[in-house]
């Protein structure tokens, strides 16, 4: 570091230099006296070249760095409108940006929580001639997928599951999932706390366990580690028994299935619970397509291989029980592909749209700023009269604006409080891990160095600007100045150009979203979805045991809306059309309030109560 | 106020002082002073050094670690910090001079071939 060196050592060999170059005069003939003359006039101002030397260490940096913070700070509590609407400009900026970032951080860009995501693949169901494509997966076509790959280490099932937990409060309705007893090991994740599913507890009769999930087991059973080997009741409709083992915690960032496909619509995006689904695979249906699946690929397996491998046994499949695979392929992707697939291009978007507010934030505020470099154009004429170089004028100019970002920032840095918790709730339900979406450090670091990137940004133009002037023109025009010359107003032109043109791309943008979701809106769905209410019943089975008992059960609750005041009609189906939820295994059934009961007859494949 | 002798002088080009300050020191160890005079002499008063200019060059050159710096005695017996090339430097110094080599034959080669002597 050549900043150790000391002025002194400095003013010393400019001194040895004077005296060697006195020296040489002297051997031309010179008088020592008009020697040293000569040689102080050869060498310059020696003043002027140990303030450089003085200028190029860093406690003159920090010396005038701090000088130029209070000046700033000054200035910007002088001007308290102007800081206030500059900062809240600023703010909305990098606020809504810190959000968005955060929001692609923990969903895009932070890995799935499983071991090796890479290696994950969703396998679905894809009909050969239409090209149609669906998620939910024969239980039988897996099981023989299982046996007779050699692609996949693992391969495991897993759909949707709603369980009311007995608690003293009553039922509580939770979300988890029916899964395959190897799904855990397909993903590569241990328990926190006791064990995965064992291969037998995944055949019938003996599937009365359970795996909570972190959320689940602080929440309602107080973070308690004796949980494990207790038996909780939970109901399920499906089935006649009532009293699960918990076998095993899940760590408090798992969570599976990680997104929901837009079939099936939750409350919470965080799965409560994990059942193996104890199904004897020979007794199922072979048509009835009612889990997903997820396989992970054997070391020194790719993806092209396996896809080639499933091909040729749907294929075998197909040959083998024509009447319900004939037309049936398989189609496979990443599993991250396949969570993050919609979702990837809208939060790009948005992350697209936020930018060019920021930016539009920038150039309104160096607009501002400009301005306010006109009107002190006086002052830094002053500054270059007394000496001071552009280099210092452009920096004191960018302090001020680094300030006035940091400012910005920090507000800006609510915003993203408030923006990220508004955004999690605005987010469709597919959109996968927003429960672990937080302002976090790194959240506050990007908050930050946004912030000082903003204030060098706006700063730079009207920065440059003021330490570009014409010394004369600003004294000539003394103290008389209040139009701009048509010079400088040039700046401003390039800067409103920018605007209007970051405008019309982001006005242009948010049209075509508007648009599409307004067609969304107007499209004829074949019943009217305003004020209709629904909500999701789940009945014990050892309280209503058959079909008959179920009907009876519904057909009294729907009695009773019904003579509610202002409700007009009241209707129970197994799927809400148009959340697009088939009536899956284990059977959920749903009651909503339609006031058009005739609505729900339409979908014929739904089960319903007029 | 320039008299017409230092209105001839060319100045110099951004960079082209670090390129000469690491010449000068090619063949020994030299302080300040006499790199500026060296400079002076052998570009046949062409080129002028400007002390405001020639310090901190040095001082960039040292921190680039391309020469080093120890206070000793001149010829003449007066103290004077000399500066001598590093390995870093030399190596630098060769680089810069086939740039700066391949530079000028471009340009002299779109300027054209000198007119005779006016």
């Amino acid at each position: 570091m050549w900043r150790r060196r000391s002025q002194r050592d400095f003013s010393e060999e400019l001194e040895a230099h004077i005296a060697l170059e006195a020296d040489r005069l002297r051997g031309e003939g010179l008088s020592a006296e008009s020697a040293l003359t000569q040689a102080r006039k050869n060498v310059g101002n020696t003043t002027r070249i140990e303030e450089r030397f003085y200028e190029g260490s860093i406690w003159a940096w920090l010396d005038s760095l701090w000088q130029d913070l209070r000046f700033a700070s000054r200035q910007l509590k002088k001007n308290k409108a102007f800081t206030l609407a500059a900062a809240l400009t600023l703010a909305l900026g990098i606020g809504a940006n810190t959000s968005i970032i955060t929001v692609v951080r923990t969903v895009l860009l932070s890995p799935l929580p499983f071991a090796e995501p890479g290696r994950l693949v969703e396998i679905c169901s894809r009909r050969l001639k239409s090209g149609e494509e669906s998620p939910w997966v024969s239980f039988r076509d897996a099981a023989d997928w299982r046996e007779r790959n050699r692609s996949f280490t693992h391969l495991g099932s897993y759909a949707f599951a709603i369980l009311n937990l007995m608690t003293p409060d009553g039922p509580e309705a939770l979300y988890g999932a029916t899964v395959s007893a190897d799904l855990f090991r397909t993903l590569g994740v241990e328990p926190e706390l006791g064990r995965a599913f064992l291969a037998e507890e995944d055949t019938p009769g003996r599937n009365r366990v359970v795996i909570l999930s972190h959320e689940l087991w602080m929440n309602r059973f107080g973070g308690d580690r004796q949980i494990i080997g207790r038996r909780i009741r939970l109901v399920n409709v499906a089935q006649a028994g009532e009293d699960y083992l918990v076998v095993g915690v899940m760590p408090a960032r798992f969570n599976f299935p990680l997104n929901i496909p837009s079939a099936v619509s939750l409350p919470t995006r965080q799965m409560a619970f994990w059942v193996p689904f104890g199904l004897d695979p020979a007794g199922v249906k072979r048509d009835g397509r009612v889990s997903m699946v997820v396989a992970r690929l054997g070391p020194r397996r790719s993806l092209p291989e396996a896809r080639r491998e499933m091909e040729a046994i749907a294929a075998q499949l197909a040959r083998q029980y024509p009447d319900t695979n004939a037309d049936r392929g398989v189609r496979m992707m990443p599993l991250e592909d396949y969570v993050l697939g919609r979702t990837r291009m809208a939060l790009l978007l948005l992350l697209g749209a936020t930018g060019l507010v920021l930016l539009i934030a920038c150039a309104n505020v160096a607009n501002l700023l400009l301005s306010r470099a006109m009107n002190r154009s006086r002052e830094m004429a002053v500054r270059v009269a007394l000496g001071a170089s552009r280099f210092r004028i452009v920096r004191q100019w960018l302090t001020e604006s680094v300030l006035l970002g940091l400012v910005g920032g920090a507000l800006g840095y609510a915003v993203a409080f408030y923006g990220t918790a508004l955004l999690l709730k605005l987010a469709p339900d597919d959109t996968p891990r927003l429960a672990h979406t937080h302002l976090d450090t790194a959240a506050f670091l990007f908050n930050a160095g946004i912030s000082v990137l903003v204030g060098l940004l706006f700063g730079l133009l009207p920065a440059w600007k003021a330490a570009d002037l014409e010394l004369a023109e600003v004294v000539k025009e003394g103290g008389m100045r209040s139009t701009e010359g048509p010079g400088q107003s040039r700046p401003r032109r390039l800067l409103i150009v920018a605007e209007v043109a970051l405008s019309l791309i982001l006005v242009t943008g948010a049209g075509l979203m508007v648009r599409s979701v307004a067609r969304l809106l107007t499209q004829d769905s074949g019943f009217r979805a305003g004020r209709v209410l629904t909500a999701i019943v789940v009945l014990p089975q050892s309280r209503y045991p058959d079909l008959q008992s179920k009907v009876v059960f519904y057909r009294k609750v729907l009695d009773r809306l019904q003579a509610l005041a202002g409700v007009e009609a009241a209707g129970a189906v197994n799927g809400v059309p148009l959340s697009g939820n088939i009536s899956g295994w284990p059977i959920q059934i749903r009651s909503r309030a339609v006031r058009r009961p005739a609505a729900a007859r339409t979908v014929r494949t739904w089960r319903c109560f007029p | 106020m320039l008299t017409r002798e230092e209105r001839d002088r060319v100045t110099l080009l951004q960079g082209t002082l670090d390129l000469l300050i690491l010449r000068m020191l090619l063949f020994g160890p030299r302080h300040g002073q006499a790199i500026a005079r060296g400079i002076q002499e052998q570009s046949e008063d062409v080129l002028l050094v400007d002390h405001g200019a020639l310090y901190p060059a040095l001082q960039r050159l040292e921190s680039r670690r391309w020469i080093a710096a120890k206070w000793g005695t001149s010829a003449n017996n007066r103290k004077a910090r000399f500066y001598s090339l590093t390995k870093a430097g030399r190596a630098q110094l060769s680089r810069e001079i086939s740039q700066w080599r391949k530079l000028a034959s471009a340009i002299g080669r779109i300027l054209g071939p000198e007119p005779a002597e006016e």
